[in-house]
C-alpha cells in the first residue's frame, strides 16, 4: 500500500475547502452537520489518497460529500428540522422578486426549508455543476425529475424583497 | 432563481465555518482509519481463517513473567445446519438501517456509559488497493451488499475499543480457538449459547506483526448459517499498548463485559441479499 502524497493532498483540500465548505453548509444548514460531514471526506478521501489522488479527486469529494450527507438524510439522525416531501407554496411572482445577494441570509432559512431530496438535487446540480444524469444516479430518480425537482426548488428560492414600509413588492 | 445566482449566493452564505481548514488533523484522521482498515482486515481474515500455522514465540506454561500462554487448539462450530438451498433474489430496505447506529452505539453504551463514538463507518463492497484487498463503500451505497458495519470509541484511556458487526461466508469445520489465529493468546474459550450461537472469548491476544506491548482481549459471537447461506459475526475488542500483558490485565475490560456486547441483540445487521464480490 502506497503513502499517500501529503503535498498533493494538502493542495488539494485548500484549493476544495470553499467550495466544500460552502456546499456542505447548503445542504445542511448546521455548522457543526456541515463540519461533521467535510471533515468525514476529507479524512476518507485521505485515507484512499493514494487510489483518489490520481483520478479526479473533486469529483470524489464532491460525491462523497452528497453521498454521506444522503446516507445521513436516509438515517434520519442529524437533522434540525423535520423532512417534507412537500413544502408550503410560495407566492406567486407578483409577490416576490429574484434573490438579492443581500438576503443570502434568508436564503439558508429557505433552504432549511426544501426538503433534504430538493437540497441535495440543488447543491449537486447548480452549485457542484454535477451532470443531471449524475444527479438522477445518486437520488434514484428520473433525469426528468431532476430537471423538474430542481425547477421548482429553485424557483422556492426566491426571497421577498421588503419596501420601506415593509410591504413586499 | 438562476444556476448563477444560486451559485453566487452559497458562496456568500456565512457558513461559521473556519476559512482554512485544518489539514493535519485530517490527516492524522485519515492515517487512523487506514491503520484501523489494516488492522481490521487482518484481523478479520485471521479470525476467519484460523489456519495460519504461526511460529509461537511463547511455550505452554508461560515464562511466569505474566506473558500469555498459549491456547490448546479446539474446535467447535456453532450448530451445524444443512447447506441451504440459495434463497430467491431479494433487495434490502435502506430503510433497515436507519438506528444500525443507535442500537449498537446503545448496546455498547449500557456496558461503558462513558464510551464516546470516534468512528462510524459500514461497507458495501471490496477493492483492491495495491496487492491488499480493502473494505469500502461504494458511491452510491449497494445496500443490497452492506456487509461490515464498524463504530470505534474511546473508553476510558484504552488504546483503542472498536466493535463490529458483519455477514460472512460461512467456514465449516473452523476452529474458533486455534494456537495459529494470533501470534499470542493466554486463553480462549467457546460457549454455546441459544440459538445455535457460539461466543468465543479471546484473552491476552497479540496479533502477528503488532509490536511489543499491545494487548488486546476479543469477544465474538458467530451465528449459525442463516437460510441466505451466510453466517453473522459480531467482534468486540478492546486493546491496551505500551505495557506488560500483566498490566493489561488489569486496563482492560473484562472478557464477561466484552461478551455481553457481543451477544446483544443490538449488534445485529440486517443480512444482505449477497456479499459483495471479491475483486479480481
Amino acid at each position: 500500500m502506497s503513502k499517500p502524497d501529503d503535498a498533493s493532498f494538502e493542495e488539494f483540500v485548500h484549493a476544495s475547502w470553499p467550495s466544500l465548505r460552502q456546499g456542505a453548509y447548503a445542504l445542511t444548514g448546521s455548522v457543526p452537520d456541515a463540519e461533521d460531514l467535510v471533515q468525514t471526506v476529507l479524512v476518507r478521501a485521505y485515507a484512499r489518497w493514494s487510489r483518489v489522488g490520481r483520478d479526479n479527486p473533486i469529483a470524489y469529494v464532491r460525491r462523497s460529500l452528497v453521498n454521506a450527507y444522503v446516507d445521513t438524510w436516509r438515517r434520519r439522525q442529524r437533522f434540525r428540522e423535520h423532512p417534507v416531501d412537500e413544502v408550503p407554496e410560495v407566492a406567486g411572482p407578483a409577490s416576490y422578486d429574484v434573490v438579492a445577494i443581500d438576503d443570502r441570509l434568508d436564503l439558508a432559512g429557505r433552504l432549511a426549508l426544501l426538503s433534504p431530496r430538493e437540497r441535495t438535487m440543488l447543491v449537486m446540480r447548480h452549485y457542484f455543476d454535477l451532470p443531471e444524469r449524475e444527479v438522477a444516479e445518486v437520488m434514484g430518480c428520473s433525469v426528468g425529475t431532476v430537471k423538474s425537482t430542481c425547477s421548482r426548488a429553485l424557483a422556492r428560492l426566491r426571497i421577498p424583497v421588503s419596501t420601506p414600509t415593509g410591504e413586499q413588492r | 432563481m438562476t444556476h448563477d445566482q444560486f451559485k453566487q449566493v452559497v458562496d456568500t452564505l456565512d457558513t461559521g465555518l473556519p476559512q482554512r481548514p485544518d489539514v493535519a488533523g485530517i490527516r492524522a484522521q485519515g492515517r487512523a482509519v487506514r491503520r484501523r482498515r489494516r488492522g481490521i482486515a487482518i484481523a478479520s481474515g485471521l479470525a476467519a481463517a484460523a489456519v495460519v500455522a504461526v511460529p509461537l514465540a511463547v511455550t505452554a506454561g508461560g515464562s511466569g513473567d505474566g506473558t500469555p500462554q498459549v491456547a490448546d487448539d479446539t474446535s467447535v462450530s456453532p450448530s451445524p445446519t444443512p447447506s441451504p438451498d440459495p434463497s430467491p433474489t431479494r433487495t434490502v430496505d435502506p430503510s433497515a438501517y436507519d438506528d444500525q447506529s443507535d442500537r449498537m452505539t446503545a448496546a455498547v453504551k449500557d456496558v461503558f456509559p462513558q464510551a464516546r463514538r470516534t468512528s462510524d463507518e459500514f461497507y458495501d463492497s471490496m477493492v483492491m488497493d495495491g496487492d491488499v484487498v480493502d473494505i469500502t463503500l461504494g458511491d452510491p451505497v449497494n445496500w443490497d451488499t452492506v456487509f461490515r458495519w464498524n463504530q470505534v470509541f474511546d473508553v476510558g484511556d484504552l488504546a483503542l475499543f472498536s466493535v463490529s458487526t458483519s455477514w460472512n461466508e460461512p467456514t465449516p469445520g473452523i476452529a474458533w480457538c486455534s494456537r495459529g489465529t494470533f501470534e499470542l493468546e493466554s486463553d480462549c474459550t467457546m460457549t454455546q449459547l441459544d440459538g445455535g450461537r457460539l461466543l468465543v472469548l479471546h484473552d491476552g491476544v497479540r496479533i502477528q506483526g503488532q509490536e511489543d506491548g499491545v494487548w488486546s482481549r476479543y469477544a465474538q459471537v458467530v451465528s449459525p448459517q442463516s437460510d441466505g447461506g451466510l453466517m453473522q459475526q459480531v467482534d468486540v475488542w478492546a486493546t491496551e499498548s505500551g505495557m506488560t500483558w500483566a498490566a493489561a490485565q488489569r486496563e482492560l475490560p473484562s472478557l464477561e463485559d466484552l461478551g455481553s456486547i457481543a451477544q446483544d441483540e443490538r449488534m445485529r445487521l440486517p443480512e444482505p441479499s449477497s456479499l459483495p464480490e471479491l475483486p479480481q
